[in-house]
């Protein structure tokens, strides 16, 4: 989870993002912080004019064995258990990223 | 949960934020008064739900913020009473030290954090400060023992102590309460804080009075080093007190003191984003460093 972290973390400075789908994650504020200097601290990012930027191991690490390069990452927080065949999974209304609408 | 909150705070103001609570030496996990949210988180909540320019701003200022906690008391208070000059020590036969209260807090009965401060003076502090050597100190509750007591006295140096001071308004209501009522012709006295606004000591000097304090804070937008726009930041600052719940006398901070401390409570003269406890839609604002009791 921590890795994939990391490659989230990675990703939204390249893009510039804020950080709401580590909060998504259940990360907190804090949690991201020690994150962010993990990834200083292992020379992933570092500080630039504009800010913090990725450097070329940074860069790397996204692309690594990813056939996507890197541009997407998995939703961990929708990841379920594995259940049997026989079973359906019906996510709660409140969780369910869909936007739920009366038929017309 | 709280911490749930998605908000909008890029991960590069988290790093800034983290730089500035390392810097600092802030405690991330110590917990905000009246909250579950530790401080870090709490000051994370504040900025997600500004503007980026506001963000910003509130950041810039944050690296000039002063929090001091109680631990940091007695070293402050070392500090300012070194400030006392050595002439009115040497010159002075008796020291009393008083709490800093103006007349209508005393009427009122309210406990001020001047009380706090003559106890430790006279007992923790002063004893380790060779200036005072061989001076007979006394701590007093209030004014009237030097009337009672000590009415004989000659040459004393009353020394009024409180943590902060502000616009300097209380410090000249209770030394103008302390010339009419109680003062004798051979006293001399000083003001000493453990911090001040140099606009607050400025105005005491202005009624002819002198005050000394441990750290001197200019004004946190207009006396800026670090912010070049100034008026861009007025209207950015206006733009979130908006949004809060306080009288136009706390407009950035009381009587416009700009303000960016802490105190054991934070005083009404720091800028309300970081203590207001309430916005203008009457939802609960997260104050890093909320003003707690009365």
């Amino acid at each position: 989870m921590s890795e994939s972290n990391l490659i989230l973390l990675l990703q939204l400075i390249k893009d510039n993002a804020d950080a709401g789908s580590l909060i998504e994650r259940g990360l907190r504020y804090q949690q991201i912080g020690e994150l962010i200097n993990r990834a200083l601290k292992e020379n992933f990012i570092k500080h630039g004019k504009k800010g913090l930027e990725l450097t070329e191991k940074g860069i790397e690490k996204i692309r690594y064995g990813r056939p996507d390069g890197g541009f997407i990452s998995p939703e961990q927080q929708s990841r379920i258990k594995s259940i049997s065949i026989n079973k359906i999974f019906l996510p709660k209304d409140k969780n369910s990223i869909f936007e739920i609408r009366e038929a017309d | 949960m709280n911490h749930k909150f998605k908000g909008n705070l890029s991960v590069d103001n988290i790093s800034r934020l983290d730089q500035i609570f390392d810097s600092k030496n802030w405690p991330k996990k110590e917990p905000v008064p009246g909250s579950i949210l530790p401080l870090y988180e709490k000051f994370c909540q504040l900025l997600s739900i500004l503007s980026k320019n506001e963000q910003n701003l509130i950041l810039t200022l944050t690296k000039d913020f002063l929090r001091c906690t109680l631990n940091d008391y007695l070293e402050l208070l070392k500090n300012s009473l070194l400030k006392v000059n050595q002439t009115s020590i040497d010159n002075s036969e008796e020291i009393f030290v008083l709490p800093l209260v103006s007349p209508e807090d005393e009427q009122r009965g309210k406990f001020k954090s001047g009380y706090l401060l003559p106890y430790p003076a006279v007992n923790i502090v002063i004893p380790h400060l060779p200036t005072f050597n061989g001076k007979n100190i006394i701590s007093l509750v209030h004014l009237s023992f030097l009337n009672h007591k000590y009415s004989n006295r000659n040459n004393a140096l009353i020394l009024f102590v409180d943590d902060f001071i502000g616009t300097g308004e209380t410090a000249i209501k209770a030394l103008t309460n302390f010339k009419k009522s109680y003062s004798i012709q051979s006293d001399s006295f000083v003001i000493v804080a453990l911090v001040a606004q140099e606009r607050g000591i400025v105005k005491i000097s202005e009624h002819g009075h002198l005050a000394v304090a441990a750290d001197i804070r200019k004004r946190g937008i207009s006396d800026s080093r670090r912010i070049t726009d100034k008026r861009n930041a007025f209207l950015l600052m206006d733009q979130i007190e908006k949004r809060l719940e306080v009288g136009n006398n706390f407009l950035g901070g009381y009587r416009k003191s700009e303000a960016l401390v802490k105190m054991i409570r934070t005083p009404n003269n720091t800028f309300p984003v970081y203590w207001c406890l309430k916005s203008s839609n009457n939802k609960p604002w997260p104050a890093p460093f909320p003003r707690t009791g009365t």
